[in-house]
């Protein structure tokens, strides 16, 4: 899928209905990107709070130096700063959930594969934790929001430079602090 | 588990971060329902505003002019910069001047940085040092090291408690050779590309772009307002910006001098500190507060040259730093010295 360039005039005579075309545009995203990170009951809120802000700083968007979903992202993942504790209880969940899918499987040939894979999944949920949070916000917005690392950069006030290479740190700190985990114990007691 | 003994594929990677949490969902109800927040606000907020001002300019020119500044004022209400840091950033302005660097000598700058690294539910403050050899001769070839020295302090939690979690406390750092480039270029090292091409930014001046900022407080102030990105953090963005160019130490003293007096006309501007200590490094600290975090550049008040600056927290993080912590700081020395790698006694 191409990215999208929108860059509208947000201070136009009509910016009322340039909002509601937002909306209508990029909420669905960025609820998904949102809800991925801090829950689906967070992200309602956080949604809503995102397209608030945006109307509140819609002075300070520059089309010259990034599309407004660009923008946008960069709003929700400053939301998300807030609500660190709901993420980190989200990414225990899910490192929890995939432990029970995988200490329920049984030892069938066809179910090695998914197994294996939602293994891989708790195991990086529980790595994100472990991750600096300057550093997931990075890695998340490529991954989950489609972004560049040059677009993650914009979105959070950061040069280009330096998000790639924190991109470049948490991708390595994450295929390699994986093998680590692995072979840890389980933090919470669960039988796996 | 047959793949929990070595490390991942970027694959692999990709494959787990696409299915990690990747069956949320979103009713159109609630999509509703915030849409409808959002068209609240537009209607009982920002719209009503410009309506009022745009009234009172159709009725009359002049009235219309005044509710507008009443309105642009309204909008930031912390109000501009007190007296006491008008004064030290004066001070700082009126004493900037360089040390002259002699044919064939280097500028040494050293900035020891901490940044915070939050982990799980700990955090700590990590140090950095970055030195610089920048020739007189700006085409000749530059000299970076940087070295994480393990140097730590905790300000949440414990190293006890991190290890006893499983998280991972000391992420690889960067290495510490030597780095070496013309123009102090070092990013074109690391990307490939050729030397004295990269464009300069405040976080890495170059000396085109030194030579392309206003020397006068008014328009080098626009120019910040320009450049830096607004997060509707207000005035703080354009204290980090500065803060930026100026730990890197090679701003020269006639962009200081006007800078100086451009960050005095900063929005909420005070004396945050007046003995803030920066591992050793002392003077008074000027800062903004956006309402999460201060950012503040520190000024040795007797002598007015810059010493750091620094993050403090205002209210407790969502992860529970205390408000009063400290996120992050650094302090920066200048020297000359006579040769390249060469430390200053």
């Amino acid at each position: 899928m191409a990215a999208d360039d929108v860059r509208p005039d947000l201070l136009a005579e009509d910016a009322a209905t340039v909002f509601g075309d937002l909306f209508d545009r990029y909420a669905r995203s960025v609820h998904r990107y949102l809800a991925r990170r801090v829950g689906e009951g967070a992200a309602d809120d956080l949604l809503a709070e995102t397209f608030v802000t945006a109307w509140a700083a819609r002075r300070r968007y520059d089309p010259g130096r990034a599309a407004v979903r660009v923008w946008l992202f960069g709003i929700a993942t400053n939301l998300c700063r807030k609500h660190r504790r709901d993420e980190l209880r989200n990414l225990d969940l899910s490192a929890r959930l995939s432990r029970r899918e995988v200490g329920t499987a049984l030892p069938e040939s066809e179910a090695i594969d998914r197994v294996d894979a939602a293994a891989r999944v708790g195991r990086l949920a529980s790595a994100l934790i472990a991750l600096p949070a300057a550093d997931r916000d990075v890695l998340l917005l490529t991954a989950w929001a489609g972004l560049t690392p040059a677009e993650a950069g914009a979105a959070l006030g950061i040069p280009a430079g330096t998000a790639r290479s924190r991109l470049h740190r948490a991708r390595s700190a994450l295929r390699t602090a994986e093998a680590r985990l692995a072979t840890a114990p389980t933090q919470d007691g669960e039988t796996t | 588990m047959s793949d929990g003994g070595r490390h991942w594929t970027e694959q692999e990677l990709d494959d787990a971060l696409d299915r990690l949490n990747a069956d949320v969902r979103v009713s159109d109800e609630r999509l509703g329902e915030a849409k409808d927040r959002m068209l609240a606000e537009i209607d009982g907020g920002g719209r009503r505003r410009p309506r009022v001002v745009g009234v009172a300019a159709s009725m009359l020119v002049v009235v219309g002019l005044v509710v507008a500044l009443l309105v642009a004022q309204t909008e930031n209400p912390l109000g501009p910069a007190s007296a006491e840091a008008v004064a030290t950033l004066e001070l700082a302005a009126i004493e900037a001047e360089d040390t002259p660097v002699g044919p064939g000598r280097f500028r040494y700058v050293a900035t020891h940085a901490w940044h915070l690294r939050e982990i799980g539910r700990t955090a700590y403050l990590a140090e950095t040092v970055t030195e610089v050899w920048a020739p007189a001769e700006y085409e000749r070839e530059w000299e970076m090291r940087r070295s994480e020295t393990g140097r730590r302090v905790w300000v949440l939690g414990s190293e006890a408690e991190a290890l006893a979690a499983g998280l991972t406390v000391n992420p690889p750092g960067p290495a510490g050779l030597p780095v070496k480039a013309r123009c102090g270029d070092f990013a074109a090292v690391l990307t490939g590309q050729p030397p004295c091409t990269t464009p300069g930014q405040w976080q890495a001046p170059t000396r085109e772009f030194i030579a392309g900022l206003p020397r006068e407080p008014g328009p080098l102030l626009d120019r910040l307002r320009a450049d830096a990105p607004d997060h509707g953090r207000g005035d703080s963005q354009l204290l980090i910006y500065a803060a930026d160019a100026l730990r890197g130490g090679l701003l020269p003293a006639d962009v200081r001098t006007p800078l100086f007096r451009a960050l005095a006309m900063l929005q909420g501007l005070q004396i945050t500190d007046n003995a803030a200590n920066l591992d050793g490094r002392r003077g008074t600290a000027v800062g903004i507060d956006d309402g999460r975090v201060r950012q503040e550049i520190i000024i040795d008040p007797v002598t007015g040259v810059f010493v750091g600056e620094r993050q403090v927290l205002t209210t407790e993080s969502e992860s529970g730093v205390p408000a009063g912590t400290v996120t992050g700081f650094t302090a920066v020395e200048i020297a000359v010295v006579d040769e390249t790698g060469v430390r200053p006694n």
